[in-house]
């Protein structure tokens, strides 16, 4: 569904550039992480607020609740992976070798997601508007990040010295990184900035979580 | 004897705004042995739920303490940490893991659990479906089954029927016995207390007042109840219950004697005040419970009529000769207004009952739990 809007969208519309691999295998690949990334990060930000009757009842390790999502966004996630296989092996773009970087690549989006979910959660206790906003949040995210269009077009209008600035945002770097490797295309060198981004986001999220750890019962 | 709990100079502080503050808890220091049972006893606020929600660590305490020796389950305020999704058996299964319990240990005590909740039939729906009863059953059947040594149970003889709570208190005392599991009562339930408990800790404003043998620590929180209470007029009085709609103004006897005091087995002439807050018609319904000085419940006077449509309302009951033994008494008054209860206030008055003909047995004297009088005559038939 959200393919067929992008198609119509981007490719009818726009004609955009995805970078000579055929549209729907480009929009898949990008799509497959982002909707991992989009579950996740909404899933374990709400996770705590949701949970609210059990975190004033029982003792666990709270992280337990944001991190479990990672693992319930598995299943839809490779049900889109079988759907990607199919269409990428049809357009028959794919360097299968490359399908190999989908794992660590995975793993880097879940450490995005994570980790903003982590930071989102712990701060949702505080401030609740947050979960109003994190719908936005996510919507900006989508159209800024290259899920349906090259990259390309973005960079060509930064200036040289501003390019990074787009690999802040962990997904630019992971697509553009996935795509390189699978449909064999040239990517920015900067590109690696994202993944440790991402890693940091976590990182930083997992620190944040265990220190307002104990006043979660009482502040939410 | 070992400890199960060591809690040393225990405060937690709230923020409440800037600068000011809270203390809930203030240098609370506990021990509880092994296989003992503690009741914790103390008016709404006095910082009872608090603790117990420190030592099972759902909030940390701001300063102290606290040592736990073994795992430790907890059943606090009504439903532990049951997840509303999931259904009755899932739950079972959840809260086993969280203890540490492995699926096999669980499964060795699930058709106890089942059997003891009641709800063999419900097992398959989310528990956000079950009514407050069934809830509260399976909560406290799990708490009580799982493998915790030190167990924490905040009220649970609240909800629940009669039958059920006495099922409660026979696998805690069983639990606390033949198990050697220490638990951590509160209740509002004296009774319940003095059956169960080896010891109760009387918690003020967040410290503890008194603590030892259980009858001894709970006459002295009554009588200190009692005191409270006693000076303020009726209508002044905020510690009430209901919708509000009515307020009971004033109660006394009246009574020829001086202060108080009624005479055994006189005529008891009860004269009662309320007033609505809006005049209206309808039907009311006065509950008038009469209780002794330990909190035992005696017996009801009542009247069910209808609202004149004035403001006030004023009544008299008369209770021809009631005879009760000598020693303090007190009622409990509610108000029902179209079968709601609007107010209620616990002991509302206190008198004292003398006896001149010395009715009382010595009995009720000695354990200064008054009863009612029966007129007896006794005759030898021994041949």
């Amino acid at each position: 569904m959200a393919a067929a809007v992008l198609f119509f969208l981007f490719q009818s519309l726009l004609k955009v550039d995805t970078q000579g691999v055929a549209f729907l295998s480009f929009t898949f690949s990008g799509l497959l992480f982002w909707n991992y990334f989009s579950f996740v990060l909404s899933q374990s930000s709400a996770s705590l607020i949701s949970a609210q009757s059990m975190l004033q009842k029982i003792y666990f390790p709270r992280i337990i609740l944001p991190l479990s999502k990672g693992l319930l966004g598995l299943i839809e996630l490779a049900i889109a992976l079988i759907l990607f296989l199919v269409i990428a092996f049809a357009d028959g773009q794919v360097q299968a070798l490359g399908l190999l970087s989908f794992f660590p690549l995975l793993i880097s989006t879940l450490a995005a997601a994570w980790g903003l979910g982590l930071w989102l959660s712990a701060l949702s206790i505080r401030f609740r508007d947050l979960q109003q906003a994190l719908p936005f949040l996510l919507q900006m995210l989508f159209f800024i990040s290259p899920i349906a269009y090259s990259p390309a077009l973005v960079q060509e209008r930064l200036p040289q010295n501003l390019q990074s600035l787009y690999y802040l945002n962990p997904i630019s770097g992971i697509l553009e990184l996935f795509r390189a490797a699978l449909f064999n295309l040239n990517y920015h060198p900067q590109a690696w900035l994202s993944i440790i981004i991402a890693f940091l986001l976590f990182i930083s999220g997992w620190w944040y979580f265990h220190r307002v750890e104990r006043k979660i019962a009482d502040l939410i | 004897m070992s400890n199960a709990l060591e809690i040393k100079s225990l405060s937690k502080e709230y923020q409440l705004s800037k600068g000011k503050s809270f203390f809930a808890l203030k240098d609370v220091d506990l021990t509880l042995e092994k296989g003992k049972v503690l009741g914790l006893i103390g008016h709404n606020g006095a910082g009872k739920s608090t603790l117990l929600k420190i030592l099972s660590r759902i909030t940390y305490p701001s300063s102290g303490e606290i040592d736990v020796y073994g795992k430790l389950s907890s059943l606090l305020e009504v439903g532990t940490g049951f997840h509303p999704e999931l259904s009755g058996r899932e739950n079972i299964f959840l809260n086993g893991s969280i203890l540490g319990m492995s699926k096999s240990q669980i499964k060795e005590r699930y058709a106890e659990i089942v059997a003891f909740a009641g709800v063999e039939e419900f097992l398959d729906i989310p528990v956000k479906r079950y009514s407050s009863g069934m809830y509260v059953r399976l909560a406290f059947a799990v708490a009580a089954h799982l493998d915790a040594e030190v167990l924490l149970i905040d009220e649970v003889l609240a909800v629940g029927d009669a039958e059920f709570q006495k099922r409660c208190l026979q696998r805690m005392d069983r639990l606390s016995k033949e198990k050697e599991r220490s638990i951590v009562f509160v209740s509002h339930n004296m009774s319940a207390i003095v059956k169960l408990c080896d010891e109760v800790a009387w918690l003020e404003k967040g410290k503890i007042v008194a603590r030892g043998k259980p009858q001894e620590i709970i006459d002295l929180y009554l009588a200190k109840t009692a005191e409270l209470n006693r000076d303020i007029p009726l209508y002044l009085r905020k510690d009430r219950e209901g919708d509000g709609r009515a307020k009971i103004t004033d109660i006394h006897i009246n009574q020829n004697q001086p202060g108080d005091l009624f005479k055994s087995g006189s005529k008891l002439s009860l004269e009662l005040k309320f007033e609505l807050l809006k005049p209206k018609t309808g039907k009311f319904k006065l509950e008038v419970h009469l209780f002794n000085s330990r909190g035992n419940y005696l017996s009801t006077f009542s009247l069910s009529n209808n609202l004149g449509g004035e403001k006030q309302e004023i009544w008299r009951c008369e209770v021809d000769d009631l005879k009760l033994m000598p020693g303090d008494f007190f009622f409990n008054v509610h108000l029902y207004l179209d079968g709601q209860r609007a107010d209620f206030v616990g002991r509302a008055f206190y008198f004292k009952v003398i006896d001149e003909q010395s009715t009382g047995n010595e009995i009720a004297i000695s354990r200064q739990n008054p009863g009612i009088y029966f007129s007896n005559r006794w005759q030898s038939l021994t041949p």
